[in-house]
């Protein structure tokens, strides 16, 4: 009784442990997508202004810096990290004001570190002023230089009331250059008077606290191609990778071309013909054996023989040379299987019709082969395009813009990606390669895809 | 005539792999030669210190090959389970509806690029284990084992599900007859017919990691040392190629060594083929005598 269940235990936890195993690749699958998208996603967005004109707005615990206040109204104002003193503001200077702060400030012939609280200003006039520095807790030190006219201010923790409007956009500045990057979050700064997470106002007028009808540019969210249609710029660290997409489409395109014909050829003899015997063997051992080469050593082939021996340079013809190379057993072993599933009554019909071998072959077994074929072609299209040691040394460019020339190097997904995660410097970079891995994951698993697709319809057809 | 010159152009196709793999040969050994000669093939091979830059530059790769059997241990243990596992699971557990959907995720995995497991390991992996064994870096030969295992999943499981299904049912008959239940007969029975397809699967998945470059170039951590523990920074030989030969100046000692290291590399992955190759007919063999 007793071992029965310790039996049936043990089958149970045993095939608890393969069903794991085996949904480990979904899960994987899926982990790599999700991580992928959440690190990387954010560059298929674009960041775009948009103006648009609020009232409601609640500001608090503004700091402003050389602001000119119209309306002498007495309110308290905290100097310099915590002293807290009576006083009032004019055109930017504190009048009848007991200004007790550090010695530091207090050469400032303007108010340069000013908080507001519970900021009670009738009728008061925020005029002009740079928003040149934004900080919270979290953006310390985002700092630019101060205009020439010396006026910067310093304006953090804006609540807005209706915080679906305003919140939770990311920023992007009108220029680049103004846009700071910190844990992953961004925030702008710009040349107008009130920046916050979200966007900016311009001009405005404030109203017991309350901001009324403010034209506010937000920093708006939409999804955008930008990245897979533009070069790189600002060093790398901006614009997209549309000369690594187009790189790895022609060495892909070339090398399937090359390999295509031989790989099917090939296989032909090797299904149809195989004569004579010895030299099948032979030729089925090299074709086993090519497709257990390391991909870096056909790297130090294709560098040995197309760049330096046949004198091609590094480029994409060497590049797509090396990898079609690198490509030809999947095909060939791929068409043969392929061949090998067309039914012998095709062949034995046609011949009775009169055809000749080659005529039968090209007719008949061919075009029934067909999908199959291609399916395996699809297949090896993914691998090239995904490879990376083959055109270390004999294609890739970490950065080479401009029209793709068969003679000369290209930038490449795979390698972009690499090179991104070992030469790069900056964060941003980093948020480059994911989008650059998600470009060439969504590539190699549609490419994929598609062939598992086919072949299932060519199963499904048959089983039928 | 015209068949004639069809036949010999057909020919021609399936010599060109011939072609390929002798140019291969020839490319890498002629270059790889000239470390051989004057560095003398038992000081390289069994050399314990990798120092190209110095004067004199030592080219012994030693532990380079422990850096590359080490991370290939690791991925063996982490890939041999779960896709002997799934092949199992395939074959004998799931139903045709698990089935259609666990091939085409296994062929997806198979189709992952692997600079993209490289990226994986480095943001991802790389960070999680170190936090979890309180390491000082994220890059080690675990790391780069653990992407590699995975990364030999889809194959190992191709080849363990042919070997498995290629099992006769008449033996699972017997075993289900004698009164054991699904589980006994999976581990005393169908895997153990089947060994011969796994060796095949562990041979074929240790060429694989062998050979494979990018992940190891990204993880492995990049410093030619034994490996004192799972975690130390191993640099494989793959990983010393791909970094090493942008710097070493053409036509230089330095070159010649990586084209060695080239050599190496070919001659492993040749041995594990061959041995593949045994196997694999040897299944094909046993299949027909039942």
């Amino acid at each position: 009784m007793k071992t029965k269940q310790i039996r049936r235990y043990t089958q149970a936890a045993g095939f608890a442990v393969l069903r794991f195993a085996a949904y480990f690749s979904i899960i994987f699958l899926l982990l790599f997508i999700v991580l992928l998208f959440s690190k990387g996603g954010a560059v298929f967005f674009k960041y775009r202004i948009h103006e648009k004109t609020v009232t409601d707005l609640t500001v608090k615990n503004m700091v402003i810096n050389n602001a000119v206040v119209l309306n002498n109204t007495p309110y308290s104002i905290l100097i310099n990290e915590g002293t807290i003193i009576e006083g009032t503001v004019h055109q930017g200077s504190v009048i009848d004001a007991d200004i007790e702060e550090d010695e530091d400030y207090a050469e400032n012939t303007a108010i340069s570190r000013l908080t507001i609280h519970k900021l009670s200003v009738e009728r008061a006039r925020l005029l002009d002023y740079s928003a040149d520095f934004v900080f919270s807790s979290e953006y310390k030190n985002t700092w630019r230089e101060p205009d020439t006219s010396g006026s910067y201010a310093h304006i953090a923790d804006i609540t807005a009331v209706k915080p679906e409007l305003y919140r939770g956009f990311n920023y992007r500045p009108r220029e680049y250059r103004n846009f700071v990057q910190e844990n992953d979050k961004e925030i702008c700064i710009t040349h107008t008077n009130i920046a916050f997470e979200g966007g900016e106002i311009s001009y405005t007028t404030v109203y017991e606290g309350t901001l009324i009808d403010v034209p506010l540019s937000l920093c708006v969210k939409r999804p955008s191609l930008y990245f897979i249609t533009s070069v790189p710029q600002e060093g790398m660290t901006g614009g997209g990778i549309y000369p690594a997409i187009l790189g790895t489409g022609y060495m892909t395109l070339l090398a399937i071309l090359f390999a295509f014909p031989i790989g099917v050829l090939a296989a032909i003899f090797l299904n149809e013909y195989a004569y004579p015997p010895l030299l099948v063997k032979i030729i089925r051992i090299a074709i086993n054996t090519l497709a257990g080469v390391p991909s870096i050593v056909y790297g130090l082939f294709g560098m040995v023989v197309f760049v330096n021996y046949f004198n091609l340079s590094i480029s994409i013809l060497s590049g797509s040379l090396t990898l079609a190379i690198l490509i030809l057993p999947i095909i060939i072993n791929a068409a043969e299987e392929a061949l090998k599933v067309v039914p012998l009554e095709y062949r034995e019909a046609a011949l009775g019709l009169g055809a000749s071998k080659r005529q039968m072959i090209w007719t008949v077994v061919l075009p029934a082969g067909l999908p199959n074929i291609l399916t395996g072609a699809i297949i090896a299209v993914g691998r090239a395009a995904g490879e990376t040691a083959p055109i270390l040394f004999t294609a890739a460019a970490f950065y080479l813009i401009g029209n793709p020339s068969l003679l000369k190097p290209c930038m490449a997904l795979p390698y972009h990606i690499y090179a991104l995660m070992t030469e790069g410097t900056a964060d941003v970079q980093t948020t480059i390669a994911y989008g650059t891995a998600i470009v060439l994951l969504a590539l190699v698993l549609v490419i994929n895809g598609t062939a598992i697709i086919i072949r299932y319809r060519i199963r499904k057809k048959r089983n039928l | 005539m015209r068949e004639q010159a069809f036949f010999f152009l057909v020919l021609f196709a399936a010599l060109t792999s011939i072609i390929f793999l002798s140019a291969i040969i020839i490319s890498i050994f002629s270059e790889g030669a000239k470390i051989f000669q004057s560095y003398g093939i038992s000081d390289f091979v069994f050399g314990t210190s990798w120092h190209p830059d110095q004067n004199p530059a030592e080219y012994g790769i030693l532990t380079l090959i422990a850096g590359s059997v080490l991370v290939t241990l690791i991925s063996l243990a982490i890939g041999l389970p779960l896709g002997v596992g799934t092949a199992v699971y395939i074959a004998e557990l799931a139903g045709p509806r698990q089935r259609e959907i666990l091939k085409p995720a296994v062929e997806l995995l198979a189709g992952i690029p692997s600079v993209i497991f490289g990226l994986f390991g480095m943001v991802f992996l790389g960070p999680w284990i170190a936090s979890l064994f309180g390491l000082p870096t994220i890059l080690n030969a675990a790391v780069a084992g653990v992407m590699l295992g995975i990364m030999i999943v889809p194959i190992v499981t191709s080849i363990s599900e042919d070997a498995i299904s290629s099992v006769p049912k008449s033996l699972r008959e017997a075993s289900l007859a004698l009164g054991a239940n699904t589980w006994e007969t999976i581990t005393r029975v169908v895997v153990p017919s089947a060994k011969s397809g796994i060796i095949t699967a562990i041979v074929l998945g240790f060429g694989r990691s062998v050979g494979e470059t990018m992940v190891v170039l990204m993880l492995a951590g990049n410093s030619a040392q034994f490996p004192k523990s799972l975690f130390s920074s191993v640099r494989p030989m793959t990983s010393t190629i791909a970094a090493e030969m942008g710097e070493a100046p053409m036509g230089s000692t330095h070159v010649a060594a990586l084209f060695g290291i080239g050599v190496v590399l070919f001659i492993i992955t040749l041995f594990s083929n061959a041995i593949t190759e045994y196997f694999r007919t040897r299944v094909r063999k046993t299949k027909i005598k039942i």
